[in-house]
């Protein structure tokens, strides 16, 4: 017997497929394949053989497809025709409901073959394999799925495989033949691509390749509609989760590794800027001294504190007969508080007040002003006619020297 | 929010503190240099011209400079204030001033005067102002200057 490797896949990439087969006295024959499907091809990734269901079980890597099969003396197999196949599902354990009962069914060659298991027993063993922490994908009876491997066919019209022989005839099963003892002669070699595996390992194989086609969107049994949500939760916490913790604890590691580094050279400067503190104290000073320095420079050669006896002798100058004048006051003092004894002067203002004749000669008089280039503005801050007709005039000068 | 509060943010701060600690290490390496670069130049405002006092006292100063100025018989000294002592972010201002009284022109001239003095200290204000006397109705014009020196503390 040849099988290919190679056939039409719609899903999954890396599959485990467990066949586990109860005999009588709780003797166990398991079979597990896990197979990953890469450009269109399947390969085995690791075959096993075991007679104890907990060794076999810790085999099965966590976060991938388990599709399980059950076989032997809690399962019922019956070959019937495609229109009466409901009523022998009711018929085939009188006095027993059908919710008591987990079935599936197998397309054959013209006919259909049944199988039940009672539920008690799918629910007890898939308990036993989720507690070891796996989730079942999918679950099937008997040895069946076989007919998906592609190429397989029988010589002298049946394939032997332990417990059965199944009589296939263009890929379909016709009928087959059950054995509660496993013969020697069921056990022999398969070429598998370029890979020898024993007949053992067959129907396990057969269960990764009818993952890789089956569509499940119409499977809709309820003990395992759980099982496969609980799956996908799982998958989808290990491909996003898990990585993004992975990524952040990587970069707290690079960063704790950092977080040392900058540590470690902080401390080594810290020491030679503390053997040298006295230096960087003198520096300071020496920078707090020039800047007073600079601002004392810049004081004394304020230009503006240089012209106070020019302005007077220009302001007066251009004094009008009509007018008098009674104070000329150069960046007069702000707002003096004697009792905090502070000076402060507005610098670039000047304030006059004086009487005058006329509003005409203050106006000729502010003309006079603001020919003045160092004149800025001037703006009259208050004017006021006395009884006597003489007005009283309070002007306001801006000057800048610095053109 | 937890690995930033617990491990970035730490980083950040050990790597803005070793920025500041690396420039001052930097500082400390040439410091020597720096020094005598701030020395040099603070020795260059020291020996500006006008930084060497002449007459100590301020208030002899005006009475100096007045009783040396040409206006001397024409202007009458009426008040000269003691020294206001101001400091301020290591800067000290002393201010001092004087009431002259006279003939506007003189004043104007004595104004001159002290402008042109090369002492430390500027004019800083200078008002003319009318004044009458009470007792002998006798009206005269006067200006009150301020002379404003600043020093390092």
């Amino acid at each position: 017997m040849n099988l290919h490797g190679k056939s039409i896949f719609q899903k999954g990439s890396r599959c485990a497929g467990l066949y586990l087969w109860f005999g009588n006295d709780s003797e166990l024959f398991a079979s597990l394949v896990i197979a990953v499907r890469r450009n269109e091809v399947v390969r085995i990734e690791s075959a096993l053989f075991s007679d104890s269901l907990e060794d076999i079980i810790r085999k099965v890597p966590g976060n991938i497809p388990l599709i399980l099969s059950l076989d032997g003396c809690h399962v019922v197999h019956r070959l019937v025709n495609n229109d009466s196949a409901d009523n022998t599902l009711f018929n085939t354990l009188q006095g027993s409901g059908t919710n008591d009962f987990y079935f599936g069914k197998h397309e054959a060659a013209e006919m259909m073959i049944v199988s039940l298991i009672r539920k008690e027993e799918v629910s007890k063993l898939i308990g036993l394999i989720n507690r070891e922490g796996l989730l079942v994908f999918d679950l099937q009876l008997g040895p069946f799925s076989i007919d998906r491997l592609t190429g397989i066919s029988g010589d002298k019209g049946g394939i032997e495989i332990p417990f059965y022989t199944l009589f296939l005839e263009n890929g379909r099963i016709t009928h087959f033949e059950r054995s509660y003892n496993n013969k020697t002669r069921n056990t022999y070699p398969v070429e598998f691509g370029n890979d020898i595996i024993s007949s053992e390992f067959l129907v396990s194989l057969s269960l990764c390749y009818d993952f890789f086609q089956k569509d499940y969107s119409k499977d809709n049994s309820e003990i395992l509609a759980a099982q496969r949500k609980e799956l996908i939760a799982k998958r989808l916490l290990s491909a996003t989760l898990l990585p993004f913790l992975l990524f952040v604890f990587i970069l707290l590691t690079v960063n704790f590794a950092l977080l040392l580094n900058l540590d470690k050279k902080n401390r080594i400067l810290s020491s030679s800027v503390t053997v040298g503190k006295h230096h960087l104290i003198q520096i300071d000073s020496l920078r707090k001294a020039l800047v007073i320095r600079q601002k004392i420079f810049d004081a004394k050669n304020d230009l503006g504190a240089r012209y106070l006896a020019y302005f007077s002798d220009r302001i007066a100058s251009r004094v009008p007969p009509e007018i008098t004048l009674s104070t000329l006051n150069i960046y007069p003092q702000k707002s003096p508080n004697q009792k905090r004894n502070q000076y402060l002067f507005s610098d670039g203002l000047i304030t006059i007040s004086g009487l005058s004749g006329s509003t005409v000669s203050l106006e000729k008089y502010l003309e006079n002003l603001s020919s003045f280039w160092w004149i800025e503005s001037v703006r009259i801050t208050g004017y006021s006619m006395e009884k006597d007709g003489i007005g009283l005039f309070n002007l306001e000068i801006s000057i800048s020297v610095n053109q | 929010m937890l690995a930033y509060l617990f491990g970035f943010r730490k980083s950040i701060e050990a790597s803005r503190e070793l920025r500041s600690v690396r420039e001052q290490a930097e500082v400390v390496k040439n410091a020597e240099t720096l020094k005598t670069g701030l020395e040099v130049r603070l020795n260059e405002f020291d020996s500006q011209p006008g930084n060497l006092k002449v007459i100590e006292d301020d208030q002899e100063f005006i009475l100096t400079t007045i009783n040396q100025s040409s206006v001397k018989s024409q202007v009458r000294i009426i008040e000269i204030m003691g020294t206001d002592t101001q400091a301020d972010n290591d800067i000290i201002r002393n201010t001092y001033g004087a009431t002259v009284e006279g003939a506007f022109i003189d004043l104007v001239n004595l104004l001159r005067t002290f402008e042109e003095a090369g002492h430390d200290g500027n004019i800083v204000s200078a008002t003319f102002y009318r004044f009458s006397d009470n007792k002998t109705r006798k009206a005269s014009t006067r200006m009150k200057f301020y002379l404003q020196e600043i020093k390092a503390l």
